[in-house]
């Protein structure tokens, strides 16, 4: 497979250390226990949504409609390495595994400018590998959705490469709403050239290990890259984000704004860096982490790094972890809502903040509905947090 | 180990004092070192007895590898002064303090900063205190204000209780190192309900060239009582590294407020490797007040553990990164008991290449229930050579615990350097004013004396980037 030859080329597994909790990636988490050389394995295949362009399951890639926007490769036959910036992608053992175990995967060339999503449905029942590359050319702007439902009932490690070129703007979308027995761990890099945007818009609801990771690359002049991101943890679940920006060059901006809640006893982490090298000038970068914890044994952790290695940049973050302000509270109620009607309210408007964006209104209501489920069915366990 | 004479004052480097110190074993640390040591000190067993477990630990520990490894690699343990002992005994008027000393605590400011309204003195010059005074009404109040190795001779029943309780031997390699090697530093004892009115003040400062310092403070305030403890610390310029590992054990009981209040002014080339912690009871209150100034490399993290309700914990710090330097400094808040509450300000400023670091922890543990805290980080870069770095790790076991934190790094606003230089101010003059607003969160805390000596250090750092020491 050329695509992916340079990476971690003329390395062994054994080169790479074991993975565990004192590393820094991937601390705060218990990770399944296979991970250090885990197994790719197949199951049944489910049905598809009738939304997607493209399923990839357990066994292969399936393209079920044509899009006239986008050209579809096989990796394997793709000509050349024409995506990955490899001396800059950080590689791990999970990584190198990830390389070598691929099970099938596509590669997405953009063609034209377009509004219309191009929808890739991941499922798995067994353990698989798949392997995403987006190319997108110069002055194009267009849309991929990227969408785990009920049909991702196994486990699935998907490794997802972006070239960006030139003035171009891609909208991506991942969307998990999977079953409790769903595992989920993307490695997610983007290299974004001169002008171009990546706007990344993510929703997680899981009741089980989502975990993704995103490596940035921007690397020329006026690129930005901009994540949105809502979750909301139930049972046992965790929601893991690792978001590592790297402003390489001058003018570049990055936005990054996650809001989550979580009852039960589910778990979040959002750990991210952002890197500003040095002679990387007028540089804005923003990182915004907001949880709402509304069960007793919910948690949280929250490491919003920056690393920063030049002057004239705007760079701030912030982030917070607590339950719903009492204030706010008080300024609904006294309206004559009861408490319970009133914490759905905010926890509605606490989502709203980014879900009200126009860029996620074909999502919006869907994305509402299944928020205020997962609130519904954990209410017992809410109400027991109130405070009197 | 025999004792080596030295032929003292063979050189003047910056404005180093020759030394006179009656005791200065070779270079490196070994089991006979801190047996002698310990004798020369006439310690009881059980402190010597910790020291040689201590010495285990720090053999058997590894060097941290999350934290400017390079620097830390360079470090060469063999080739430092662990123990040196300058004057034959200590002494309690100032007049009889050696010449040479008085000279050099003179160019510090000591004197003046006595006369003025501090309360008592405790001067650590290389390792052993040599100078301390109580003021009398403190003594008849029951505190006692000492240095360390008197306090484990004389009140060894309180040192005991407490000693590397806080802060035990094995929490870090650099820790146990203090633990081993520990000479001065200061104990204070607060008894219920004393309120100590000024501040109690300790001038640090390392004269010896490759010496370590491994001073230890331990503070025990007793249910009610209050105090505001300043340390100091300055040091000659030396070409050579030398290494500060300080330990600083804090107890504040129920109702009780502590102001720990730190200025280091380390030349460029020493090592500052420092373990802060205070454990903060019912109601009561512990406030780091921290500035880092100087230094190749600081590690330090002052860290307060709230252990009953009611209890709050602040850190202020600033630090400022130049040439060569590298601070990695921040606060720890660990959230145990329930209704707690903690605040972390810090700012930091880069210049010159400079790396300025915030790395902090707040960590609400399962229990700690309607605790709440805030982080503030705001970060200055003067040059594109210089860097600055933020990691704060927020760790959230309990529900109804609020945690937030926000961050800012910018370069000096050109509007503001406009609106300053419209006024006639040159470019540097109206910089080193901002920077001063900068870190004024910071300045107003402290005593008269101190804001205008801390005002100068910036002022010195902002011209020229080697001439602080």
């Amino acid at each position: 497979m050329q695509v992916l030859a340079g990476l971690g080329a003329n390395k062994l597994l054994e080169d790479f250390p074991l993975i565990d909790n004192r590393n820094e990636d991937w601390k705060y988490i218990d990770y399944p226990q296979d991970l250090n050389d885990f197994e790719t394995s197949v199951g049944e295949i489910h049905e598809p949504s009738l939304r997607a362009h493209i399923v990839i399951n357990d066994h292969e890639y399936k393209v079920l409609k044509e899009h006239t926007d986008f050209e579809i490769f096989d990796v394997e036959t793709f000509p050349s390495a024409t995506i990955g910036n490899y001396s800059n992608r950080p590689i791990d053992r999970f990584v190198f595994q990830q390389k070598e175990k691929i099970t099938s995967g596509v590669i997405i060339k953009t063609v034209s400018s377009t509004k219309e999503p191009l929808v890739i449905e991941i499922q798995s029942s067994g353990t698989n590998v798949p392997y995403i590359g987006v190319i997108a050319e110069d002055n194009i702007t267009s849309s991929i959705e990227f969408i785990h439902t009920e049909s991702s009932k196994g486990t699935s490690y998907p490794m997802i490469d972006y070239k960006i070129s030139n003035n171009s703007q891609i909208d991506t979308y991942i969307i998990y709403n999977t079953p409790k027995s769903s595992k989920s761990i993307t490695s997610f890099y983007a290299q974004i050239e001169k002008d171009s945007s990546l706007n990344v818009y993510c929703a997680r609801f899981s009741s089980n290990f989502t975990r993704i990771r995103f490596d940035i690359d921007l690397d020329g002049s006026g690129s930005n890259f901009n994540i949105e991101a809502v979750y909301f943890g139930d049972k046992n679940g965790l929601v893991d984000y690792r978001i590592f920006v790297n402003h390489n060059t001058k003018n570049t901006a990055s936005n990054m704004l996650l809001k989550g809640a979580l009852v039960d006893e589910s778990n979040s982490v959002f750990t991210g860096t952002i890197h500003i090298a040095e002679g990387a000038e007028k540089t804005v970068s923003h990182q915004i982490n907001r949880n709402l914890i509304l069960d007793k044994k919910a948690k949280a952790h929250s490491v919003p790094n920056l690393e920063i290695l030049c002057d004239d940049v705007i760079c701030g973050h912030g982030s917070s972890v607590g339950p719903i302000d009492e204030h706010l509270f008080h300024y609904v109620m006294s309206r004559g809502i009861s408490r319970l009607d009133a914490e759905n309210l905010l926890i509605s408007g606490f989502f709203n903040e980014v879900l009200n964006k126009d860029k996620w209104k074909l999502q919006r209501a869907e994305l509402l509905d299944t928020i205020q489920t997962k609130y519904e069915s954990s209410i017992g366990a809410i109400k027991s947090c109130i405070k009197q | 180990m025999a004792n080596v004479d030295i032929d003292l004052g063979k050189y003047s480097l910056g404005w180093s004092d020759p030394e006179e110190a009656v005791f200065k074993p070779e270079k490196g640390l070994n089991e006979d070192i801190i047996r002698q040591m310990s004798a020369i000190k006439k310690e009881p067993e059980w402190m010597l007895d910790f020291r040689l477990k201590a010495y285990e630990r720090f053999l058997k520990k590894p060097l941290p590898g999350w934290v400017a490894k390079e620097k830390l690699e360079k470090l060469d343990f063999d080739d430092i002064y662990y123990y040196i002992k300058p004057t034959e005994s200590q002494v309690d008027s100032w007049d009889m303090v050696p010449d040479a000393i008085k000279e050099t605590y003179e160019k510090l400011g000591i004197p003046e900063a006595e006369r003025s309204y501090l309360a008592g003195v405790t001067a650590q010059y290389e390792s052993e205190v040599v100078y301390h005074k109580n003021r009398e009404d403190l003594e008849e109040l029951g505190v006692i204000f000492c240095d360390m190795d008197t306090a484990v001779r004389e009140h060894p029943e309180l040192v005991q209780e407490y000693f590397g309780t806080i802060i035990p031997p094995g929490d870090n390699k650099f820790a146990a190192l203090n633990s081993a090697i520990w000479s001065g530093g200061s104990f204070i004892y607060v008894p219920k309900g004393v309120k100590v009115e000024d501040p109690l003040q300790a001038y640090f400062r390392i004269n010896a060239e490759n010496m370590g310092q491994f001073e230890r403070t331990l503070i025990i305030l007793d249910e009610g009582s209050s105090v505001h403890y300043i340390e100091g610390c300055s040091a000659p310029v030396y070409t050579t590294d030398a290494l500060h590992s300080a330990v600083v054990e804090i107890v504040v009981k129920a109702n009780a407020r502590c102001r720990y209040t730190t200025i280091q002014n380390w030349s460029n080339d020493v090592y500052n490797l420092v373990t802060k912690r205070a454990q903060a009871y019912a109601n009561a209150t512990m406030e780091w007040i921290d500035a880092n100034i100087g230094s190749s490399l600081t590690v330090k993290y002052p860290s307060v553990y709230l252990m009953e309700p009611g209890a709050h914990g602040e850190v202020l710090s600033v630090a400022f990164a130049n040439s060569g330097q590298h601070q990695d400094t921040g606060a720890k808040m660990v959230h145990i008991a329930p209704d707690t509450t903690s605040l972390i300000t810090s700012k930091s400023i880069s210049k010159g290449g400079g790396r300025g670091a915030y790395r902090g922890l707040v960590r609400m543990e399962e229990g700690a229930s309607s605790s709440k805290s805030f982080v503030r980080c705001d970060a200055l870069i003067l040059d594109s050579d210089s860097r600055s770095d933020t990691y704060p790790y927020m760790e959230i076991e309990e529900s109804s615990a609020e945690v937030g934190h926000e961050a800012t790094v910018s370069k000096v606003g050109e509007d503001q350097l406009f609106y300053l230089m419209s006024r006639g101010l040159s470019e540097e003059e109206a910089t080193s004013l901002i920077v001063a607003g900068f870190v004024e969160e910071f300045t107003k805390t402290l005593p008269m004396e101190y804001a205008l000596e801390f005002n100068k250090l910036i002022e010195l750092n902002m011209i020229d980037a080697g001439a602080v020491g």
